[in-house]
């Protein structure tokens, strides 16, 4: 049976496809590659793929690389960790087309000549579009609708395994739950728009007060939870004093309108058999502490 | 029982020797690719009925429920399946030992996804080295399927897949695998199905009576 010429479709995949000898240089580059890159095949061919594009020279990349010629396995490039492998922009008129790169998932594998791996082959998917809508409804389903802080789906999820891991690794997890003083008579005063407005503006103070791996979550209602991973009673009370002192210091300002808000925070750290109720409970006892003490206040349970 | 293959402790040996020269040129090329000294143990090989494997895979481990897997499949005149594990707690090590390259922001929020990869990725390599250093001494070429990463307990059902016959034993080799920089140690098993455990013997056959 004579061959089929196999380049005929390689040229027409909606997938970037190049083949590398063992000193990484280009010795196929097919048509795909030669759009989503801007150079095309004689450009490249015999150029090393480093010489293109140096970042790719990194340790993931190089063993893998070196594992498929040495076991003539395959090598797997996740977009999760990854996100692109070869710096390639997004395909024009796209919807990922605002994105800096083009994100992919990327396979690599020998091909043999005898039983020796002669070059490895790259295939290159892009996954862009699957990412954005991915991203688009993890937002959605992590979100809330008003204030963008984590609602109490993704809140509950969290702490679950922010206890876990904490279990898991011998550290401890503070929590600190707050509420927006008097906010009832905020609506009746203001009107529900302004209401709203105190609720949004209470987060980003909030998210801004916190550290970047702190959870801020809308809990309920005017109620809010924040939180911190890896981190002690001591630091969490310091954490939680600031939160409440940026929202006593920044008025809601809302159609011509400004008014001081202020919270109560009560923060609880866990222990070592806690579920998401325990630590929960005595954050609660704790908020209900400083609103008996006047509100306005952090209380923090020993 | 009688279509069954079994060793005889001449062929045994002969395996385990071929087994000991494999790993060993694993654990050097493994060094190399990964830029970092790994240990390979000195293989243990069993004979083992197919039902019991995951029992004998759960007894190795202190504690099963604490332990991820990353299970990939090889095919060749070797075929088989291979279980890497590791504790769980042992993940974020790697982690931190291949520095994969991400912004904070993924970092804490997927630290778990995180983990997984760098464990599918390293698992793949370390089977990869194994799997392809003894089919090269048996000069055969196997290619293999994606490997699954698995945080649940070690299940029959899920371990007997793929292994071929019910009646025949498998053949096991076990190794401990450890980073000595990190001291991060894991276990790594290939179970060879049925139908290659006859071809081994066929290629151990081969090598006794080239010594002869």
């Amino acid at each position: 049976m004579n061959s089929i010429d196999l380049s005929q479709i390689v040229e027409t995949l909606s997938l970037g496809v190049l083949v590398l000898d063992p000193e990484a240089r280009i010795v196929y580059w097919n048509r795909w590659l030669e759009n989503a890159s801007g150079h095309s095949f004689p450009e490249v061919r015999g150029r090393s793929i480093f010489e293109l594009y140096p970042e790719l020279e990194n340790p993931a990349f190089m063993r893998n690389f070196r594992s498929v010629l040495s076991f003539g396995n395959y090598a797997y490039f996740s977009q999760r960790v990854h996100d692109h492998l070869l710096p390639l922009r997004p395909a024009p008129g796209a919807t990922a087309s605002g994105a800096e790169f083009m994100s992919q998932h990327c396979v690599m594998g020998p091909i043999r000549e005898g039983p020796r791996v002669a070059y490895a082959y790259l295939t290159i998917e892009d996954v862009s579009e699957t990412v954005i809508r991915e991203k688009l409804l993890s937002e959605l389903a992590m979100h809330d609708v008003l204030t963008s802080a984590y609602n109490r789906r993704y809140f509950d999820r969290r702490l679950a395994e922010e206890l876990e891991r904490s279990r898991r690794y011998g550290h401890s997890l503070s929590l600190v739950m707050l509420d927006l003083d008097h906010f009832k008579e905020v609506n009746d005063r203001y009107g529900h728009l302004f209401g709203d407005e105190a609720l949004k503006h209470a987060a980003r103070v909030w998210v801004k007060a916190v550290r970047v791996s702190d959870v801020v979550a809308r809990y309920g209602g005017e109620e809010f939870c924040i939180i911190f991973p890896e981190t002690g009673i001591d630091e969490a009370c310091l954490l939680a004093e600031r939160a409440r002192a940026a929202i006593a210091a920044a008025p809601v300002e809302f159609g011509g309108l400004s008014a001081r808000i202020t919270a109560s925070a009560g923060v609880a750290v866990s222990r070592p058999d806690d579920g998401s109720d325990d630590i929960l409970h005595r954050a609660d006892e704790a908020l209900y502490r400083a609103k008996a003490a006047g509100r306005n206040r952090t209380e923090c349970s020993a | 029982m009688s279509d069954c293959v079994e060793f005889s402790p001449l062929e045994l040996d002969a395996l385990q020797e071929t087994m000991n020269i494999g790993f060993g040129q694993a654990a050097a090329a493994l060094s190399e690719v990964i830029d970092m000294h790994v240990a390979l143990s000195v293989p243990k090989i069993s004979m083992i009925a197919k039902e019991t494997i995951a029992d004998y895979v759960r007894n190795e481990v202190a504690d099963p429920a604490a332990f991820c897997m990353v299970e990939q499949f090889f095919f060749g005149r070797f075929s088989g399946t291979s279980f890497l594990l590791l504790p769980q707690a042992e993940s974020r090590k790697l982690v931190e030992l291949f520095g994969v390259e991400t912004d904070e922001s993924v970092r804490q929020e997927n630290l778990d996804v995180l983990e997984r990869e760098v464990v599918i990725e390293i698992g793949n390599i370390i089977i990869g080295a194994c799997v392809g250093k003894i089919a090269e001494m048996l000069k055969d070429v196997v290619t293999y399927q994606p490997p699954r990463f698995l945080a649940g307990p070690i299940e029959r059902e899920f371990i007997n897949r793929h292994l071929g016959s019910d009646e025949c034993l498998a053949l096991v080799f076990k190794t401990l695998f450890t980073f000595e920089r990190q001291n991060v140690c894991g276990l790594l098993f290939l179970v060879a199905g049925a139908e290659s455990v006859g071809w081994l013997k066929a290629a151990v056959d081969d090598m006794l009576s080239g010594l002869v």
